[in-house]
């Protein structure tokens, strides 16, 4: 138990060190070589030098969409203070509120427990009875935030954008409660709604954590005898605990959204699993099996590696997957508001669309 | 870290990748450690000549290889431009399939011997025949040369097996004139192919995606952006003109089409948003990511077999059944 704490703690002073290695980038940025430089300065065995640059503000995507990276690099990055979790998931969460959007009085949200986990349930007025269709979605939040007011946002949000009944699973999660207990939620939650409409029925999505909690759900699912659901969607997913992704070092500092590396997190939700077991990285697992699978990311999202990789293990493991890679996005879209967006939301309802013919009725 | 003018970066190291194989880390390390070569000024038109016969030679030795016994070759003149045409011998007499190639090397390198072993690699890859098209190029022939002998290839291939038999794909360079002449054959009232296939494809001459910035020093293979090549090419020509930037021209009605990037590539931005026109326009395409994958691939490794397989598959997929 005491080992267990001490990793949680020097998890968290990892962060801090993080962020102290950024305010350090930071300070040195006076030395930046104006736009167009830094090209390769060295080679060796350990990586290429590249010297210091400024990456201009994309021209190739909408103002909304430059507005929103502005925006988003703007943000501080949030203090991690050790060991104060709670404090920071506090904070975090009420961050996160700023993206909730409004309560729509033609969408009731209801929540209640189900299979002992709580749930909110979303489901479009005029929807006919008989249409059993089901978005099952699965909130991001880095494995320790977005539960509560976010997560229920979220059933909402999926309800209206997918014109069906949305489930969004308030999964447990740490500090008090660590790896399996936010897998066990979702599984609990995905079993009730096979039993009660039937798999076919059933769309699983989830950004970020969600996405990991989404693939690892196919595998649990699986290997414990349930049917999959009609389709998958994985939107910049973090299928590696690991961080071993390519992109974790090119396009670190240039996703104004992930700031750093998220090891700590892993380290404090996996409670000393390995993190290579397909449970916590599905990744590595064993993808044979999956629905049709969406997959997203953009070209400054610090989980391109992840979702890139995903995309091509899947297709390696002869399932049917999509891969929708947007220019210059960061990790978890443009928030809301920009025509990439748009397209995004497009392109998912006609995957729903396709998938749902024959579970209808 | 970020203002108004971007986002500032200071000095750093960007380690090699872990997530792909030692071949592939051996092949980014090569590619990083080949200098970078100053092109001459567009202008200059015999630095160009001299800059075009070194790199072609390198390009042939690199790529070309000992010669596949099982592929027969035979370079003919095609509605009056040179073609490589590369048949697989077990091929039956009476298979009309074709894919028309349209060789890489930024719009002024790779005629000849290049493009002849593209053809062979490709009758190889694809189990069809092939005709490489050795299209002319600047500093002699700038645009729209090099985009006349694709159409007129194609025209004469579809007059002669009918546009369904036909795949049209290229990379980098060769993206640029697959999808360029996709516009133009359009323009011309031509029937479009069963399928094109876009490499890492050079669709925008302006050279404005994101990744030209981010990845810039990251692609070691692509080390600097192409603006003296694509001066040259141009000649004077407007480089948003969607025959020189097929990226902005109207992708309606565009066969099923397969794109393929690395997240090290210079031309991810190309690619990504040559996916997302596509299927703006309605048109089916599918999007192939590599991990840590620089311009072209890493000339090496099981990445580079399954970039080629992927590739295999679609063309498999797209041929007119029986």
């Amino acid at each position: 138990m005491e080992d267990k704490a001490i990793g949680r703690r020097d998890a968290a002073k990892a962060i801090g060190a993080a962020t102290a290695g950024l305010a350090f980038a930071a300070s040195i940025r006076a030395q930046a070589a104006p736009p167009g430089a830094g090209g390769i300065i060295s080679v060796d065995a350990q990586g290429m030098t590249l010297g210091a640059r400024t990456i201009p503000w994309p021209q190739s995507v909408s103002p909304q969409a430059q507005a929103a990276l502005r925006a988003a690099a703007a943000r501080p990055v949030p203090p991690f203070p050790d060991p104060a979790w709670r404090a920071l998931v506090a904070q975090a969460d009420s961050a996160m509120a700023a993206y909730i959007a409004p309560p729509d009085p033609a969408m009731p949200i209801v929540t209640g427990r189900l299979a002992g986990v709580t749930v909110y349930r979303a489901r479009p007025a005029g929807l006919a009875a008989g249409d059993h269709r089901l978005y099952l979605d699965i909130h991001g939040g880095g494995l320790i935030f977005g539960g509560g007011a976010f997560c229920r946002a979220g059933a909402g949000r999926e309800a209206a954008l997918h014109g069906v009944e949305a489930l969004a699973i308030d999964y447990r999660m740490p500090p008090d409660h660590l790896y399996p207990a936010a897998l066990d939620d979702c599984f609990a939650v995905y079993r009730a709604e096979v039993q009660r409409r039937g798999a076919e029925n059933i769309i699983v999505g989830g950004g970020s954590a969600g996405g990991y909690l989404t693939a690892a759900l196919m595998l649990r699912a699986r290997d414990a005898g349930l049917p999959m659901p009609r389709a998958a969607l994985l939107m910049s997913p973090r299928v590696d605990m690991t961080e071993g992704g390519d992109t974790i070092s090119t396009l670190m500092d240039i996703d104004p959204v992930l700031k750093g590396r998220l090891a700590a997190t892993a380290t404090l939700y996996a409670d000393g699993h390995d993190l290579r077991h397909p449970y916590l990285s599905p990744l590595f697992g064993d993808l044979r099996g999956f629905p049709p699978t969406l997959l997203q990311s953009g070209t400054r999202d610090l989980y391109l590696s992840n979702t890139v990789r995903m995309h091509r293990a899947l297709r390696q493991a002869g399932v049917e997957a999509e891969l929708h890679v947007f220019e210059a996005m960061p990790h978890g879209r443009f928030f809301g508001g920009a025509p990439e967006d748009g397209e995004l939301r497009r392109f998912v309802a006609a995957h729903w669309a396709r998938a749902g013919e024959a579970g209808r009725g | 870290m970020a203002d108004a003018d971007g986002t500032h970066l200071p000095r750093r190291i960007v380690p090699w990748p872990r997530s792909v194989s030692a071949q592939a880390v051996a092949g980014l390390k090569a590619s990083a450690a080949q200098p970078r070569m100053p092109m001459p000024d567009p202008a200059d038109a015999q630095g160009w000549r001299a800059m075009i016969a070194q790199t072609d030679a390198g390009m042939a030795v690199a790529y070309a290889g000992p010669p596949d016994p099982a592929i027969v070759v035979e370079t003919q003149e095609v509605a009056g431009v040179t073609v490589h045409r590369a048949r697989p011998r077990t091929l039956s007499g009476n298979d009309r399939r074709l894919y028309i190639e349209v060789h890489g090397g930024a719009l002024v390198f790779g005629a000849g011997d290049f493009c002849r072993a593209c053809g062979a690699r490709d009758a190889a890859l694809f189990g069809v025949e092939v005709a490489a098209i050795d299209y002319r190029m600047p500093p002699d022939h700038p645009f729209p040369a090099a985009l006349d002998d694709c159409l007129a290839v194609y025209a004469a291939e579809v007059a002669a097996r009918g546009a369904g038999n036909i795949i049209v794909g290229g990379g980098s360079a060769g993206g640029n004139l697959a999808a360029a002449l996709m516009l133009r054959a359009k323009a011309q009232g031509l029937p479009m192919p069963a399928a094109l296939v876009l490499m890492s494809p050079e669709v925008d001459l302006t050279e404005s995606g994101d990744s030209f910035e981010v990845l810039m020093g990251i692609d070691p293979v692509l080390k600097a952006r192409l603006t003296e090549s694509i001066a040259l090419y141009a000649g004077g020509h407007a480089l948003d003109d969607p025959l020189l930037s097929p990226l902005f021209g109207d992708l309606a009605g565009f066969p099923p089409s397969f794109l393929q990037s690395g997240t090290r590539d210079l031309f991810l931005s190309n690619t990504v948003r040559m996916h997302r026109g596509l299927l703006k326009a309605g048109a089916s395409a599918e999007l192939h990511i590599f991990e840590a994958m620089p311009h072209g691939g890493f000339f090496a490794g099981p990445e580079d077999e399954e970039k080629d397989r992927a590739v295999a598959r679609f063309v498999a997929a797209h041929w007119p059944a029986g």
